[in-house]
């Protein structure tokens, strides 16, 4: 009678499973560390057949430094004495270039436990080492690209606020109201311009550098602001206990943005009135809620206002960089949430923002 | 003579405007600017043309900018840190655009004395340095005088 599992079990299939591995290299050694058997992966990998390889120390792998500190004897023999060796590092292929490798050595023992040779199994991650070397260069050069433009472009600012100031020191007085003015006008721009650089560089940040996510209390974070309404602008409804994953300043950051818009846009000759309110979504998410009673937004915009730069009202009716809300919706995709609006011309708005319970 | 302020600022703009706050705080000091760390360091050791100590005395507060052409800021502190006194331990306040966390633990850690940020207002920049004048050239005890000030009278 057929028994496809017994079937399988035969060292011939074992063999033929070797055989077909073409990701891996996985061969055996001796007890000394000479190439003993040579799969499709290996000779893939390394670029020898197998003719060339057999009988060879493994030694030959390794760069000419590792070889000189006997580095490949000394896994051999920690592969011996706790069973198991893994390494990530250099080899050399056949043909002299480097692959990143990563490699576990195993000793192979009989059924008396003595020592018959090691498996050696090696996978390239080249590849992979050279994308995290990229990812790990953008993001110094994003650092310092940053550090540019926050030194750079403030530098002339300082000097055109600072100029002005001395101007209207300098005139006679009194200032005529024109003069007045147009110093208002460039202390307004310059105060624009630092504006616009501070939420650029939040926006790059929260975009590109590394979050550790750590788990928050929400009370907390809602609490610390607060302080940005007038007293009694601000209600705050807070499921008791309530921890999200997240990161403390990026999350900080995305509810006072809301808070902020929901504090601005509040319909003229009312005082604006805003409802913080967060509780856990049904499953693993955690809403925060902002809501307000303003001017409300047409739903034909919903989608637009999250993308970075647009603005549905002049600067003079609300001002602002079009940076807010784009910086909030790049937070809560960060920590692996979503915001989301629901209004009506006329009618208030509620932002929400869903991030990870904790 | 009234005590020297060294500013180590290569921006002209920068240069200008914070003299002017510092007329404005009305500081009881005088303020020798350099451009870069080069003449930071000619100044500092008393190399031509600030030989004659009658005229560019040893400064007793060091404005330090970090970003600077030739030698940075940092490279000012360590290398005045390993000079013999009065350079090793002259005051060095920071006067900086950066406000990296990395930037400040450093300029601490290689022996800046204060970190003051640039503010982005002039009216800010003179408010700075009235508190830098109160704080570091009355009511600081600086090693070059050896003695607590004088108390004003109440």
């Amino acid at each position: 009678v057929a028994n496809p599992l017994r079937d399988l079990q035969t060292e011939r299939v074992l063999r033929l499973l070797v055989d077909s591995v073409w990701d891996y290299a996985i061969f055996m050694l001796t007890p000394e560390g000479r190439v003993a058997s040579w799969n499709p992966g290996a000779e893939r990998i390394k670029g020898y057949a197998p003719e060339e390889i057999i009988g060879r120390h493994f030694r030959t792998f390794y760069p000419e430094k590792e070889q000189e500190e006997r580095k490949p004897e000394h896994e051999l023999v920690v592969a011996a004495q706790v069973g198991r060796f893994e390494d990530e590092g250099w080899r050399i292929r056949k043909d002299g270039s480097r692959f990143w490798a990563n490699v576990v050595i195993v000793a192979v023992r009989d059924e008396e436990g003595q020592l018959i040779g090691f498996g050696k199994i090696t996978r390239d991650l080249t590849s992979r080492r050279n994308a995290e070397a990229e990812r790990d260069q953008s993001i110094k050069d994003l650092e310092s690209f940053n550090y540019s433009v926050s030194h750079d472009l403030r530098a002339p600012l300082r000097a055109i606020e600072g100029f002005a100031a001395a101007l209207g020191e300098d005139l006679p007085s009194p200032l005529s109201p024109d003069v007045r003015e147009d110093l208002a006008q460039i202390n307004a721009a310059v105060k624009r311009m630092n504006a616009l650089i501070d939420h650029l560089l939040d926006y790059s940040r929260v975009s590109r550098a590394d979050m550790e996510m750590v788990d928050v209390d929400l009370a907390d974070v809602i609490d610390g602001v607060l302080p940005l309404g007038p007293d009694g602008a601000i209600r705050t409804a807070i499921e008791p206990g309530v921890r999200v994953k997240a990161q403390r300043s990026a999350l900080t950051q995305a509810v006072s943005n809301l808070v902020d818009n929901a504090l601005k846009f509040h319909k003229p000759g009312l005082g604006p009135a805003v409802e913080i309110v967060a509780s856990r979504n049904g499953g693993n998410m955690v809403r925060i809620a902002v809501k307000d009673a303003g001017i409300g937004i047409a739903p034909e915009h919903h989608e637009r206002i999250f993308q970075i730069f647009q603005r549905l009202h002049t600067r003079g009716a609300y001002p602002g960089t079009g940076i807010g809300l784009a910086l909030v919706k790049r937070i809560a995709e960060r920590f692996g949430g979503a915001v989301g609006v629901e209004s009506e011309a006329g009618r208030g708005s509620t932002f929400w923002i869903d991030v990870p319970a904790a | 003579m009234p005590p020297l302020l060294l500013l180590v600022e290569d921006d002209d703009a920068d240069a200008m405007l914070a003299a002017r706050a510092i007329r404005k705080a009305s500081l009881s000091a005088r303020l020798h600017r350099v451009k870069d760390g080069d003449e930071a360091i000619a100044y500092l050791q008393g190399r031509d043309p600030y030989r004659d100590r009658a005229i560019h005395p040893d400064p007793a507060v060091v404005l330090l900018d970090i970003k600077l052409p030739r030698r940075d800021g940092f490279e000012i502190i360590r290398w005045m840190r390993e000079q013999p006194a009065p350079l090793s331990r002259t005051a060095i306040v920071m006067l900086t655009s950066s406000g990296r966390s990395a930037d400040i633990s450093r300029a601490y850690d290689l022996g800046a004395n204060a970190y003051l940020c640039k503010p982005t207002q002039h009216r800010e920049l003179v408010a700075l340095m009235t508190a830098l004048g109160d704080f570091w050239l009355e009511r600081c005890a600086l090693p070059a005088a050896g003695a607590c000030p004088a108390e004003a009278d109440a």
